[in-house]
């Protein structure tokens, strides 16, 4: 199917979609029937809840009554049936997936709830077939409460469902005491109207919205977001059509006078307001959102959306949850500020969440018309992982300036989580017995933990915030909540009623007509490419930004606060030497003092061991010249190597048996590492002889200590000799080779064990893990 | 012939002696050639930072097209391009390409990839298989052609390199082809041939750059 036939087919189905099943009212139904204390099935009297979903699918009565009616012509039915099929499918399994999946990330959840999915297929006679899905969910409900089974029920109001032929939900419960199941409802779920079942925007609010968004001040706020200084051509603009008695549409262009247009290529500076008013009369406006990117394809706005589950609000009372909301939008500005970043502009979504916005200082900030972006610190030492496959991709992080400055945010984001930490609300922490913050969050749409609150950095080419206009679903304007003169959330907001009465549509427009729109008028602060530049330091975000990278954004925030310890550490260090490497390649001589305390700064900063010994070692190069740049760069490794192996896994000294390097053969990828830590390991012994034993001969070294290295020095003049011996006859006979290349590396694992002995017994490692202070 | 680490260290030790490449210079502009292949040159103006210095042994080398059309090749402050503008000359352009490589076999080539260097094996066994006589350019199996890429990197691309020698780049680095070398053979079928040619040459003063910033910090003890 081509994209084209697909998006039209798409749009077909959306315009079908004027009915969808009432589960709200079922739900509601059961709810009434477990809160009611006389009834026998109250629920407190019950500690087993069995609710089992049958959905049959597709219903093809309701095409064909389509087809009859013109909606559709006859070569499009079976691509709709194929598609209403394929997406009810899909969204089954998804949700199935998901479910269970939070429930195995939340300990209260995991041995309450449990989820079971199979599938059936139904074949009558002269018709085609019908799919069969049954959905069981058990519930325990004496480890939780109400609330959260119906929000886990709640989830099932699948909008796609509208294309099923029927729903039959079936609730059973188990009294206690008793050992069996007893019916408690059996509701065959009907169709309804969408207009009918839920609040959203409608022509009987066009008024309203034609008053609001055709508003003198509104008019000049969408020209600020629309056509930002700094920048020649406008941003894109998405809009919320309003059509009969469906939901609004998202759509680009507009009607004139018969002629069709894009809306961002109309609305100019100049437009008279009058004009613009009509536009937005006769095409029923009711939404305006603002692209990310500019009609000429430049990034405008850098854009952090955080999204709260619904499920929270049904779950925790909804004052609690703004106060979590808020909390993690403090912490992302506290992280910002840490980085040298202006505050954010926060605004409120217009229902659950909270949109943070910064604004570009001009298109040159980010660019990547060489098909790279345009930051020399992502080539020059970051040394990140996944290059190869990021080069490779044609969309990647390295290539593309919206996936850059989306993974940019989300290494903040995740900075945030992990490391600046964000307050979490004591009720929610022991509801769900989260320990760490990490356990609540995710950075991408896709993951599948439902539960998580998602923080969502929209920088994509496709992302578009909504610009001051009404929610759809919730009738809410989403209103500036900080003021950008204090950079601090407006104390009024920090209570949610009061966010909900000031973003009523009637509110809104009375502030407007009382000329109150110093909050709304404010721009977001810009972003320079000296901000971005600061950030892609080894000090500030670019451990976090590798981390990002290496575990992609999904498993990024998945790991353990141990585990992200770990390989932010890793990352802070190895960016730090090659940060230190790259900044000694490029010295041409500017101000040498001001050079060696900015890298002593950043050294103590990140808490680097070998500082003194790195200071000294590029005085030794820069100003004493008396190494070259090639053995800067030796002992430079050498010293990372060092403080990689006596800190950072130090285990490899604790390692006794030999035989596990079997394991190790067993796989190319770590074979190959194996071969470069023992390269490594075995240099750092040559450098304790050379430094410890030769050059500072004064030093008092025990008796032990001149044992092991006496023994290191026999053992691998031996065991170097045998690898030689092995690796220079390998060319001269083809059936050997493999013999004589596996007796190689036979002594190139003995000389790796030979060092870790040596560096083992010459620092007294494992009795206690001060290697460093030992060797300094 | 691929150069190793070790070998890079020692060549980088013979780089500068004492040398004068103008007679090779003059020589290759004034090869005698088959009307089939076009010659342009180009110099450096006086006080341009990409050329290499005097008294260094050095040529970059660079191919574009696949196959291979175009031939760059600079030297000190020239820059030397060779071409064909049909196919059907490429026997006769593998050969110049040779004989000029053997005219100036006392430089050291260096190319950006490993591409130049298989290529040229390429051609030789191309020219074995169509009967030619190849003695007299078995040198070739043994040329080495210095990679200058990053060691620990072998896909860096030129646009990273550049970045990564100019830390303050903010716009382009000045490639007629926005660096997007698939627009070659593109532009060879459309016969604009003056594009290409603007691209070889920006690739090979930003190769200069790198061998002068980069490579020889790196290889000299």
């Amino acid at each position: 199917m081509s994209i084209y036939y697909q998006e039209k087919i798409k749009y077909i189905t959306e315009d079908l979609m004027v009915e969808t099943y009432d589960l709200y009212s079922a739900l509601k139904k059961l709810k009434t029937t477990l809160q009611d204390e006389n009834d026998k099935f109250y629920w407190q009297d019950l500690y087993k809840l069995k609710v089992h979903f049958q959905i049959h699918t597709p219903d093809y009565e309701l095409l064909d009554d389509f087809y009859q009616q013109g909606a559709f012509k006859s070569h499009e039915f079976v691509a709709i049936v194929d598609m209403v099929k394929a997406k009810i499918k899909s969204d089954i399994t998804i949700l199935t997936n998901s479910i269970d999946y939070t429930i195995a990330q939340y300990t209260p959840l995991k041995n309450s709830i449990s989820i079971v999915h199979f599938e059936s297929f139904e074949k009558l006679k002269s018709r085609n077939s019908t799919r069969i899905d049954n959905i069981e969910l058990k519930f325990n409900l004496n480890r939780l409460g109400l609330k959260i089974v119906l929000a886990f029920l709640h989830w099932w109001n699948l909008s796609d469902l509208a294309f099923s032929k029927s729903i039959k939900v079936k609730i059973e419960g188990k009294l206690r005491g008793k050992s069996h199941y007893d019916e408690i409802a059996e509701y065959e779920i009907k169709k309804k109207p969408i207009k009918d079942l839920s609040n959203f925007v409608s022509i009987n609010d066009l008024e309203k919205t034609n008053e609001f968004l055709g508003h003198k001040y509104y008019f000049e706020l969408l020209k600020n977001y629309m056509f930002p200084d700094g920048f020649e051509s406008q941003a894109e603009i998405t809009l919320d059509i309003i059509k009969d008695e469906q939901f609004p549409q998202k759509r680009r262009t507009v009607s004139l006078d018969g002629s069709r247009m894009k809306f961002h290529q109309l609305i100019t500076k100049i437009t008279p307001h009058k004009e613009y008013q009509r536009i937005i009369k006769e095409n029923r406006i009711v939404g305006i959102y603002c692209s990310v990117r500019s009609a000429n394809d430049d990034l405008l706005y850098l854009l952090i959306d955080i999204d709260v589950p619904s499920i929270f609000y049904k779950i925790f009372p909804t004052q609690t949850v703004w106060e979590l909301t808020l909390n993690i939008a403090k912490s992302i500005t506290r992280t910002a500020a840490r980085f040298g970043l202006p505050p954010f502009k926060v605004s409120f979504s217009g229902k659950k969440g909270l949109h943070l916005l910064f604004i570009l200082e001009n298109p040159q900030v980010i660019q990547d018309v060489e098909q790279f972006v345009n930051f020399s610190e992502l080539y020059r030492f970051s040394l990140f992982p996944g290059m190869k496959t990021l080069k490779k991709e044609k969309v990647s992080t390295l290539n593309d300036k919206f996936k850059f400055a989306k993974s940019l945010l989300q290494s903040l984001l995740l900075y945030t989580v992990y490391k600046e930490g964000i307050e979490i609300p004591f009720e929610i922490r022991k509801r769900l017995m989260v320990t760490h913050s990490y356990q609540l969050f995710r950075l991408s749409v896709d993951a599948k933990n439902k539960l998580a609150i998602l923080l969502d950095s929209s920088s994509m080419a496709r992302g578009v915030f909504r610009i001051c206009s009404p929610h759809l679903g919730s009738k809410l304007v989403s209103i500036p909540i900080s003021d950008m003169r204090t950079g601090k959330i407006c104390e009024r907001y920090l209570d949610y009623e009061n966010v909900r009465e000031d973003a009523r549509l009637k509110n809104v427009i009375e502030k407007f007509e009382n000329n109150d729109v110093d909050l709304f008028l404010q721009k977001p602060n810009p972003i320079t490419r000296d901000h971005i530049k600061n950030l892609l330091r080894p000090d500030k975000l670019l451990p976090a930004f590798a981390t990002l990278l290496r575990f992609g954004t999904i498993y990024a925030i998945m790991r353990s606060h141990g585990s992200f310890k770990f390989w932010y550490r890793f990352f802070e260090l190895r960016c730090f030497y090659a940060y230190v490497q790259d900044q000694v390649e490029n010295y041409h001589g500017q101000h040498f003092t001001h050079f060696i305390n900015f890298m002593g700064n950043m050294a103590s900063r990140l808490q680097v061991e070998s500082r003194d010994q790195i200071m000294n070692l590029i005085k030794l190069h820069l100003v004493e010249k008396k190494i070259s740049y090639p053995l800067f760069k030796h002992w430079l490794n050498t010293y990372y190597y060092i403080e990689f192996f006596f800190k950072l896994k130090n285990e490899v000294f604790l390692r006794e048996n030999e035989e596990s390097l079997l394991e190790l053969f067993q796989n190319e990828i770590q074979f190959s590492n194996f071969l470069s830590q023992a390269q490594e390991i075995f240099n750092i012994a040559v450098y304790t002889i050379s430094s410890q034993v030769i050059l500072e001969h004064n030093n008092k070294l025990s008796q032990e200590q001149i044992e092991s290295a006496k023994e290191f020095f026999n053992d691998s003049l031996v065991l170097i000799d045998l690898a030689r011996h092995y690796l220079s006859k390998l060319s001269s006979s083809s059936s050997e080779r493999e013999e004589r290349l596996i007796r190689a590396i036979h002594f190139i694992s003995k000389l790796y064990f030979s060092s870790i002995v040596f560096l083992r017994q010459f620092y007294k490692l494992g009795e206690n893990n001060k290697g460093i202070e030992i060797w300094r | 012939m691929e150069v190793n680490n070790i070998q890079k260290f020692n060549i980088a030790r013979k780089l500068c002696t004492k040398f004068d490449g103008s007679p090779i210079i003059k020589k290759l502009k004034g090869y005698e050639r088959d009307p089939s292949i076009k010659f342009v040159f180009y110099t450096l103006p006086q006080k341009s930072h990409f050329k290499i210095p005097k008294d260094v042994r050095v040529a970059i080398i660079d191919f574009e097209g696949s196959p291979t059309f175009m031939c760059g090749i600079l030297i000190q402050d020239t820059i030397l391009t060779y071409y064909i503008e049909e196919y059907t000359h490429k026997i006769i352009f593998y050969k110049l390409v040779f004989n000029l490589l053997k005219i100036a076999r006392d430089l050291w080539f260096f190319a950006f990839s490993d591409h130049e260097r298989t290529e040229l094996l390429g051609f030789y066994h191309y020219l074995q298989v169509q009967g030619e006589d190849v003695s007299e350019f078995a040198f070739i199996t043994e040329l080495p052609i210095i990679n200058l890429q990053k060691e620990s990197s072998q896909f860096e691309s030129l646009t990273e390199a550049v970045y990564s020698i100019q830390p303050n780049l903010v716009k382009l680095t000045g490639d007629s082809l926005f660096r997007n070398s698939k627009l070659v053979n593109k532009l060879f079928s459309a016969q604009m041939y003056e594009e290409i040619i603007k691209h070889n040459q920006n690739c090979l003063i930003n190769e200069s750059l790198l061998f002068s910033v980069r490579w020889y910090k790196n290889y000299k003890l």
